[in-house]
């Protein structure tokens, strides 16, 4: 059980928090007698009134009022966030976490009658410690900060959302956040080392922080999205400044040959930190000029755009025209053509990075070379994405982003449904920024005209879509309000595990009530158990095999060399059971263990949460099924057995260099003895013994 | 005036301006970001909530939000518009002796010798009680003939300030003036405070305000709110010795009972050498 340091308070009324009281005149008095830092001046409730979902936004331009807490707190401590929920607690009001307000998806908006609770006044960083290659940060940090106190000493985390100028390292674990070197880095998830959080309950440590003797709660305090507690502490991984960062671009022809090169880059071990796919109509607005060519001919309804921008009275409905007839608009954009721009970057040593080159040469033999100038201007403007949905909502129209995942052999289904779907209801275009050995995701941009039911109305299709094409409805932007439907069907029956967790540390659900999981469990799904065993399919796309969790190694690995496969990750006894035992520092932090898992309950509700690479649909409950209900497959990573493998005997101090293996990144690691697999396994298993590189920063 | 579509920008992005803000950072408070400010005056522009001033008044005019605006909108002009100036009018500027400089001199502390010495050229002074009328800069009915004053007495010659809010003011004049720091430079032994109108330290700008209600409508409007921002100066910098380039926050800083030396206290230290 996780440790708890104050008792369970009930609720003063015994009825959950509702959230709609008439505002208590005592509040401002029982705030003071607790000795917080708190406003309840309609200014600064009102501007903790919408995060920045566009639903908040359109209700804004539209004159409807926002749901506004009743008071705003700015806990300067962990001592004073646990003050808060109490009093939260002897008051019955409803609790908000506040970092940013950056969530597009409502999570942090603002709740009638509650307390919002504001972090930003806990932003101390440090210490770092560049031995461990860590560092603690507080919550309330802005990501942008945080990058540049480290790069300020030589370090970084590496994550870097486009929402990192306006967006906190809290709001980053609550939401299961993702950046834009994911694909060499990780998500957040990735990164974070220990986590430790206030619930009503009590204190809640995870990660590295965690009670031995208990399983560690971090998979599911990242992802709670403030509704298990709130965020006092985060320890990170950090690295070393890189020396070098190439980048270059690449025209492809067409979007499979993109996807092709993509995965072959990542299951090589390449390891590239920056892997970016636009589809043609993206690659037509963002890299037309990235190349540095003359601008193309523009289609027709730029010129008509520009026409009707030289008369003021129109521009109000600049967008409203076009985007009136989104499957037009849509069917423009389809003819002009499939080039589709790819940006592949790699960053360490000199040496590290001429040796991942010189493998993933051949592999992108498919493209045209284009240099580095539209790696150079995405890397300038990285952060510049967001803003320019501006306009759209200042020319009348809305505009929003998507973010699904799913694995390779999965892809192009879920790319051609979700992208048909929003299609009947916006314009549309799509880029692929997060990529890994076992799948994707796909992040699609969107506008279109209309109220808010027809936000909604698109929003209903392309969610519907994502899950009839089995993918998770959320890679790294959350579940909030706008996906709290979508994410529980998606979770299904292994929602009550949640509910088990939330009830423990959260047992009056005061904790940011309507959000994330706040949904009822839906009716289970008629899934049979598999049959045969105890290998029940290998998805050689992906390079995943759903295998029977209580086989013993040995069989596992006889059935899948009968198939050319092997384990990525070799288990010490029976799948399921070392699945459900690990611990944070079993693994190297890249690897990926577990990637699906279908289980039963006693009561006979199955639940099937498919591959969904780095979901941010709630907290991770993979492992947490496998402990809580009966796995009957699982769904993990495998290698072919074909693959060049390469062994090198290092010496003691190298085998130990942290850094050394974070950078390279060996398949294996036993004592002194690293093996290396993949094109480059000769390479890098070279530098990983010094003979060749030199010596790293 | 300003209309209600010349803030709506801002309502609609998503606040990628919020961690240069030093009133946002420093205190910590979602309403002083530039979004929200913004927000609030053009829902009071639309007749949707009171008083647009109060959300005004959370900004102290640095400027860098309009220079962190990726859609080129003059952030800061556009809240000071809303902001309401203290009564009265600027004090008229005088230029007292002759020199192509002219030290600008806020407190009682007389440096254009020291700049003279440490130039090896003729400094005049120009003295100013109300940092050369920075807080009525919003202000056209005033600031107007303010603002032409200040063109004709500071004709061909180049203004040296040590003082933010002096330096915004000229420029609102359409006067460029020299920091002081070109020939007092801040040592890089001691922690620096750049305050809200320097370049930003890695752990985030900050700004203390300004406790007179001269500069700026913070410390007027929302005393708590310039009193989080001087605790949190306070607490970044620590007890020790400290610097900052900006005379204004040093003077608010050492009133906080802080050790903080500014380019004047350095000039004055040692006039004709070098920097100590």
């Amino acid at each position: 059980m996780p440790s708890r340091t104050a008792p369970v308070r009930p609720s003063a009324s015994g009825r959950p928090p509702d959230g709609a009281r008439p505002d208590d005149p005592g509040l401002p008095s029982a705030l003071r007698g607790a000795g917080l830092p708190h406003s309840v001046h309609p200014i600064d409730l009102a501007a903790v009134a919408r995060d920045l979902w566009p639903r908040g936004t359109l209700d804004l331009r539209a004159g409807r009022a926002l749901p506004a807490p009743a008071a705003v707190v700015w806990p300067r401590s962990a001592a004073e966030v646990r003050a808060a929920l109490d009093l939260a607690a002897d008051l019955d009001r409803p609790v908000v976490p506040w970092g940013a307000g950056s969530g597009v998806c409502g999570g942090a908006a603002g709740r009638t009658g509650a307390i919002t609770v504001d972090l930003r006044r806990m932003r101390a960083i440090g210490p770092l410690d560049p031995d461990a290659g860590t560092v603690d940060v507080e919550p309330g940090v802005l990501g942008q900060h945080l990058e540049d106190w480290l790069e300020a000493r030589g370090w970084r985390t590496a994550h870097s959302p486009s929402s990192i100028m306006c967006s906190t390292v809290g709001g980053w674990a609550a939401a299961r956040s993702a950046g834009q070197f994911s694909s060499r880095y990780g998500v957040f998830a990735d990164m974070c080392v220990a986590a430790r959080m206030e619930t009503p309950a009590g204190r809640l440590d995870g990660g590295a922080w965690a009670p031995a003797d208990a399983p560690d709660p971090l998979p599911l305090m990242l992802g709670s999205e403030g509704t298990l507690g709130v965020f006092t502490a985060l320890r990170l991984r950090v690295h070393r400044c890189p020396a070098t960062r190439l980048l270059r671009g690449y025209a492809m022809p067409d979007l499979e040959s993109a996807w092709r090169a993509m995965r072959e880059l990542l299951q090589a071990r390449l390891w590239p930190s920056v892997l970016r796919l636009y589809d043609p109509v993206d690659t037509r607005i963002s890299g037309s000029k990235s190349r540095g060519e003359p601008p193309p001919p523009r289609p027709v309804l730029d010129a008509l755009r520009e026409a009707v921008e030289r008369v003021p009275a129109l521009r109000r409905h600049l967008l409203e025209l076009p985007l009136a007839m989104p499957r037009l608009v849509n069917r423009i954009a389809d003819r002009i053509g499939d080039e589709a721009l790819l940006i592949v970057g790699f960053e360490g040593t000199d040496a590290e990075v001429e040796a991942a080159v010189r493998a993933a040469t051949p592999l992108l033999a498919a493209g045209r070379d284009l240099g580095a100038g539209p790696g150079e201007r995405w890397f300038a403007h990285r952060h510049q994405v967001s803003f320019k949905l501006a306009p759209v909502f200042a020319a009348g129209a809305w505009a929003d982003t998507m973010e699904v995942a799913t694995s390779w052999s999965r892809l192009p289904a879920l790319h051609d449904a979700v992208r048909e779907a929003i299609g009947d209801h916006a314009a549309v275009m799509a880029h692929f920024s997060h990529a890994y050995p076992a799948g994707c995701s796909i992040y699609f941009s969107f506008a279109g005209a209309g109220d808010l039911d027809a936000y909604a109305a698109c929003w209903a299709a392309a969610l519907a879509a994502a899950q009839a094409a089995g993918a998770t409805v959320t890679h790294h932007h959350g579940v909030g309000e706008l996906k709290a439907r979508a994410a529980a069907a998606e979770a299904g029956p292994a929602l009550r595990l949640w509910r088990e967790v939330r009830h423990a540390h959260d047992p009056q659900g005061r904790m940011n009530p309507g959000r994330l999981h706040d949904r009822p469990e839906p009716d289970p799904l008629d899934i049979p158990p598999p049959t045969g065993g105890p290998v029940y399919g290998i998805d050689p796309i992906s390079r995943t095999a759903r295998l029977c969790p209580r086989a013993a190694p040995e069989a596992l690995s006889a059935a899948l060399g009968a198939e050319g496969w092997a384990l990525e990750h070799a288990p010490d006894g029976p799948l399921g059971a070392w699945l459900a035992g690990l611990r944070a520092g079993d693994l190297p932090p890249w690897a990926t263990p577990l990637l699906g898992v279908q289980a039963r309950f006693p009561d006979g509700a199955a639940v099937q949460l498919p591959p969904a690479p780095r979901s941010a649909a709630g907290p991770d409950l993979r492992f947490a099924l496998i402990r809580g209900a009966r796995p009957e497959w699982v769904e993990v990573p495998v290698r072919p057995l074909a693959e060049p493998a390469v062994a090198v005997e290092l010496p003691p101090e190298r085998a130990a260099d942290r850094a050394l293996a974070g950078a390279l990144r060996p398949a294996d690691q036993q004592g002194t003895r690293w093996v290396f697999r993949g094109p480059a396994a000769h390479d890098l298993a070279q530098l990983a013994a010094g003979r060749t590189g030199g010596p790293r920063g | 005036m300003a209309e209600p579509q010349d803030y709506e920008l801002c309502v609609y992005c998503p606040r990628l301006c919020r961690h240069v803000c030093p009133v946002a950072v420093g205190s910590a408070r979602e309403a002083a970001t530039p979004t929200a400010a913004m927000t609030g005056v053009w829902s009071a522009l639309l007749g949707r909530a009171d008083d647009a001033a109060a959300w005004a008044s959370l900004c102290v005019g640095c400027g860098a939000c309009t220079a962190a605006c990726k859609h080129h909108r003059p952030v800061a002009e556009l809240l000071g518009a809303h902001q309401n100036p203290p009564p009265g009018a600027p004090a008229p500027p005088r230029v007292e002796g002759e020199g192509e400089l002219v030290a600008v001199e806020i407190d009682h502390r007389r440096w254009a010798e020291a700049l003279s010495a440490r130039a090896g050229v003729a400094v005049a002074r120009l003295r100013t009680p109300d940092r050369l009328g920075a807080a009525w800069r919003w202000a056209p009915d005033r600031f107007g003939p303010h603002a032409a004053a200040l063109r004709a007495a500071l004709s061909g010659r180049t203004p040296v300030t040590a003082d933010g809010a002096s330096a915004d003011a000229l420029r609102a004049a359409g006067v460029e003036p020299r920091p002081l720091t070109d020939w007092a430079p801040l040592p890089d032994h001691l922690p620096r405070f750049t305050g809200c109108r320097g370049p930003a330290p890695p752990e985030g700008p900050g700004c203390c305000a300004d406790p007179a209600g001269a500069a700026s409508a913070l410390s007027g409007a929302w005393p708590e709110v310039a009193a989080d921002l001087r605790a949190d100066a306070r607490a970044r910098l620590g007890p020790g010795p400290a610097v900052c380039a900006d005379a204004g926050c040093a003077r608010h800083l050492a009133g906080d009972g802080l050790q903080v030396a500014d380019p004047i206290d350095l000039l004055l230290q040692s006039p004709a050498g070098a920097a100590p």
